[in-house]
């Protein structure tokens, strides 16, 4: 009997084994997305199609396109940024005027939300998240508030032109407002319980990049703003907004003639920004008494990220905007430790843990 | 009026086309509708090209040198571009129904083909270039296009090749009038009336023009995965025109041409089709005047003329809201002699000036003032074969313009060969938002210049056989590239090498055969590298990689068949693949075209009457020239063409 036992489990056993296909695993992507970093590529303006590429962190290794990959489609025009809560990523592509959601797992095309000119998504609760959109005039800019269960729109709260980048702290948004199409000087403040508008602060020219830091304060970054002919007439600067009594406490002015800083972006820990300004990536500590830029690398990148699992520095580098772009890693002395070849004019960047 | 601003009231327009009505409804009475609306620019009879050795006017005899006439057939209402497209060496870039129509020969860049009306040049000079879809070829009663470099001939800018536009060169006694009229898909309404006298002594002649088309064409909508179909909004085309000519001859040995080409065009910048509406649209006015005196006492050519421009180019959208008013002199001096009847001499110089408002430009007016010189002797070296060496030096008060010249030999070998061959350098200089651009304009930069070489030989001794190879290289340093100095600004710089190859072949069988049954057959195709070299390290990913837009292989295939007042033509073009991005990585795929149309003419003593219709992209592709710009699906069109011979009996 023991024998008769052996005998049959060694039986199941083999069909076991030679029922079951290998477990082949050609390609990162079809595997959940972990540890790895979604890069935004704009396409080559202004014909060209945006694409998300994908990089695993894990295996070094890149998927292009992601996103035509998996559902068959292209991304369209001018894709601004890309977003992921829930068990959703979501894509915000300006000039075909949608938000794409696909599924954070599998990468199955979920919804297109429609959105005039969507530039940033943001989750405010488990229920909703707000959009913010250039609209298709300047007098259209909004927030649109979305239902995350169904993608539909709750509500949309009209701001000044050029809504762009959100942060959440307490029950306000504060939303950038850089001008869209024109310029534009304010910051919106909306109460996230009603979805009401609160108020518009002057804070300087064309506000752009919005975060937050650990001690809660609120950094903006203002891009210079010039006259129809194209002189400037008010430089880009960095400013601090003390949330805990609503003033503008700290100011650097940037001075150089061709274009300000951009892609604000600050670390997981909270402490320390990093942005591009006249040909090279600098980082400012956000304790220290007075704004004090220093140089981490010199280029021009036209993307920053950085890996909240591990505050590395990320840059894309879009080379001559007509070719496949690059995204490095940056080590902690600026020098550049990985490379991966993204799509074109590679942007922003979403990590996924 | 499209979303731009009117202002047409800053030119006579205004009041030289209230006319405009009257001669469209009269000539419109006899035109047909389609259920199908047309694309403005498509409703081509494309023209078939004949290469020829010109003579006759000295300065385009160009020894060692290709040079294309464009047959113009009794009916076409199109662009020049259109007219163009049809010839292998030549590449035209549309950006959809009614939008800019680009040019490259052998492989250049579109500012590296200068556009000459009547010996004057008129590419932009804000841009380098001509919009070819602004053009419409019937106003003009010559066309020639040179292929290959001729900056010792026209100066700056003609490193690909040149078109040349021309109205009536010569006093032919005639008397007639001609309406044309069509109808087609898309809305596109087309009439043209042009009156012609013309005695001994002399001419006159006068086209209006008057073009309206919605260009709704319909696409593969990318948003339904391409499985439907979508009209194109905002792509409204309106054009109105008039040329002018009247030429006096005084005594017998001087001939005078006074000519003046007014034009006004609106449109709309059709979207992206990825895109769903487009709120760009632009106007394009000018006028151009044009004297020329010509003295022939037999000994000396004397030719001297003066022309002048004013252009508005109006571009405007939610963002960008650009104005450029551009004022042109240009006035030339050449004489043309033989010595011993065996070496041709041809001195010349001419002026070119060229003043821009902006409101985009570092400078409040920048200007470009341009003397040169220039001259070329041709030797007979024996009763077939000569040989020409050709210098031209111009001067800028911008920077230093290289020394160009050209040397050329051609010989017939024998009755049937004939061997062609050229070496010239050239030059282009940057345009002016190439220097003056707000903000990245570089005052700094130097000139494209390079070498070219070419060799050519046709042969027919397979008559009616006519078979012609040719073969070309071209290597262009200093090329211009925009840069970004900033993630938001750009800058040209003189960074790039560019190496053009290529080799073309035409073949053409002209046939009569019995019972007055006429086929003509051309084939026409092309095999054209042209490649980056030399690259900043900011674009080393282009290194040795075709240029954009650029189709490796080109081909096209015309067939005639003429018979008792009727003709059946069918056109079809191939055009390979063509990058689309300066690593090669993305592109669109080869393209079929093929166009048909039939023609009746009907002669009744003075008059005739040319009735066509036509179906374009009979295959029904869906094709882009630029990569997501709709291009029309199958579309039709019917013209009538009357014209009354006042002179005859």
């Amino acid at each position: 009997m023991k024998k008769l036992n052996q005998f049959i489990s060694a039986g199941f056993l083999a069909i076991t084994l030679f029922a079951c296909k290998p477990n082949v695993n050609n390609d990162v992507n079809i595997s959940n997305y972990k540890n790895g970093i979604f890069v935004v590529n704009e396409g080559q303006f202004p014909n060209g199609l945006s694409a998300l590429s994908y990089i695993d962190k894990t295996k070094k290794t890149v998927v292009s396109d992601e996103y035509k990959a998996k559902t068959n489609k292209s991304l369209g025009l001018l894709a601004q940024s890309v977003n992921k809560f829930g068990n959703k990523i979501y894509i915000c592509v300006t000039n075909s005027n949608v938000v794409e959601v696909v599924s954070s797992d599998k990468f199955v095309a979920q919804q297109s939300i429609q959105a005039l000119k969507p530039r940033y998504i943001h989750q405010i609760n488990a229920k909703k998240a707000y959009i913010s959109e250039w609209g298709n005039t300047s007098a259209e800019s909004a927030i649109r508030v979305i239902d995350i269960d169904n993608s539909t729109t709750l509500k949309t709260i009209p701001v000044d032109p050029g809504a762009e980048e959100i942060v959440v702290y307490g029950n306000r948004a504060y939303v950038t407002c850089n001008g869209g199409f024109g310029s534009n000087n304010t910051i919106a403040i909306i109460d996230i319980t009603t979805d009401a508008l609160i108020a518009k602060i002057p804070v300087g020219p064309n506000p752009d990049g919005i975060v937050l830091d650990k001690e809660n304060n609120i950094w903006i970054l203002c891009t210079p703003q010039y006259d129809a002919n194209f002189n400037k007439i008010n430089d880009g600067k960095l400013v601090r907004l003390n949330t805990f009594n609503n003033t503008f406490d700290k100011s650097f002015t940037f001075v150089n003639q061709f274009g300000g800083a951009s892609n604000l972006k600050i670390n997981a820990s909270g402490d320390m920004l990093y942005y591009n300004y006249d040909g090279g990536l600098y980082k400012v500590a956000t304790s220290t008494p007075s704004i004090v830029p220093q140089i981490v690398r010199y280029g021009n990148y036209y993307g920053i990220g950085i890996d909240p699992s591990n505050n590395s520095v990320y840059v894309s580098d879009a080379k001559n905007f007509s070719a496949k772009g690059q995204v490095h890693r940056l080590g902690d002395d600026g020098s550049i430790i990985e490379t991966y070849d993204v799509d074109v004019v590679p942007s922003e960047m979403h990590f996924i843990d | 009026m499209f979303e731009a601003k009117d202002r047409s009231d800053s030119f006579f327009f205004t009041h030289v086309f209230m006319l405009k009505k009257i001669i469209i409804f009269s000539i419109l009475i006899v035109t047909l509708f389609c259920n199908q609306r047309s694309y403005a620019q498509d409703s081509i009879d494309v023209t078939l090209l004949k290469t020829v050795n010109v003579k006759g006017k000295f300065k385009n005899n160009n020894v060692g040198l290709q040079t294309l006439v464009v047959e113009k057939p009794t009916f076409f209402i199109g662009s020049l571009g259109q007219g163009l497209q049809g010839y292998s060496q030549v590449n035209l870039r549309s950006y959809s129904a009614g939008g800019l129509q680009s040019l490259s020969i052998r492989g250049s860049s579109a500012a590296q083909v200068a556009t000459i009306w009547q010996g004057m040049p008129i590419s932009s000079a804000t841009l380098g270039q001509l919009d070819f879809s602004l053009v419409p070829l019937a106003l003009f009663d010559n066309v020639q296009m040179t292929i290959g470099g001729s900056s010792q001939q026209w100066g700056s800018g003609a490193l690909g090749g040149t078109v040349q536009i021309n109205g009536k060169s010569d006093l032919v006694v005639k008397n007639s009038l001609q309406l044309v009229s069509s109808g087609a898909s898309f809305n596109n309404y087309q009439g043209m009336c042009s009156y012609y006298f013309s005695n001994n002594k002399f001419s006159n002649s006068t086209k209006v023009l008057y073009n309206d088309a919605e260009n709704n064409i319909f696409f593969k909508d990318p948003k339904h995965n391409f499985k439907k179909l979508s009209r194109l909004n905002n792509a409204r085309f309106n054009q109105q025109a008039i040329v002018q000519e009247n030429s006096f001859k005084i005594y017998k040995t001087n001939l005078v041409s006074i000519r003046a080409w007014l034009q006004k065009t609106d449109r709309q910048i059709a979207p992206n089709i990825y895109a769903t509406n487009s709120d760009e649209a632009q106007q394009d006015n000018h006028i151009r005047l044009h004297f020329e005196h010509k003295n022939n006492n037999q000994r000396v050519l004397w030719q001297n003329r003066v022309g002048f421009s004013k252009e508005e180019l109006h571009y405007s959208s939610q963002v960008v809201n650009n104005l450029f008013k551009t004022q042109n002199i240009f006035a030339e001096s050449e004489a043309s002699f033989f010595y011993k009847q065996k070496v041709l001499f041809h001195i010349a110089s001419s002026y070119q000036y060229a003043n821009v408002v902006a409101n985009n430009y570092i400078s409040q007016a920048p200007f470009i003032s341009k003397p040169s010189i220039f001259g070329d002797v041709t030797f007979k070296l024996h009763t077939h074969s000569k040989i020409q060496l050709g210098l031209r030096k111009e001067w800028t008060q911008l920077r230093q313009v290289p020394l160009v010249g050209h040397l050329g030999y051609d010989v017939d070998i024998n009755k049937y060969n004939f061997l062609y061959a050229n070496v010239a350098r050239h030059y282009r200089l940057p345009t002016l938002n190439d220097l003056f651009w707000k903000t990245g304009g570089n005052p700094n930069l130097k000139s494209e210049q390079g070498f070219a070489q070419g060799i050519g030989w046709r042969n027919s001794n397979l008559k009616p056989l006519l078979i012609h190879v040719s073969t070309f290289s071209r290597i262009i340093n200093d090329w211009i590239i925009w840069k970004p100095i900033t993630n938001a600004f750009w800058q040209p710089e003189n960074i790039g090498q560019v190496w053009s190859r290529g080799v073309e072949v035409e073949i053409e069988h002209n046939l009569i055969a019995k019972k007055e049954t006429q086929f003509l057959n051309r084939i026409s195709s092309s095999w054209i590298k042209s490649t980056n070299t030399k690259v900043d390290a900011f674009q080393s990913s282009s290194l040795y990689k075709q240029l954009p837009y650029i189709p490796i292989f080109n081909a096209s295939h015309t067939i005639r068949i003429i018979k008792h007042g009727y003709e059946l033509k069918c056109q079809t073009l191939l055009q390979g693949k063509r990058y689309t991005n300066t690593d090669n990585s993305n592109y669109l795929k080869k393209i079929l075209l093929t166009d048909i149309s039939f023609l009746k003419n009907i002669v009744h003593k003075r008059y005739s009457t040319y009735l066509s219709f036509g179906i374009n992209n009979v295959w029904n592709t869906n094709y882009q020239f630029i990569e997501n710009r709709a291009m029309p699906l199958r579309n039709y069109f019917v013209q009538i063409n009357q014209q009354l011979n006042i002179n005859k009996k």
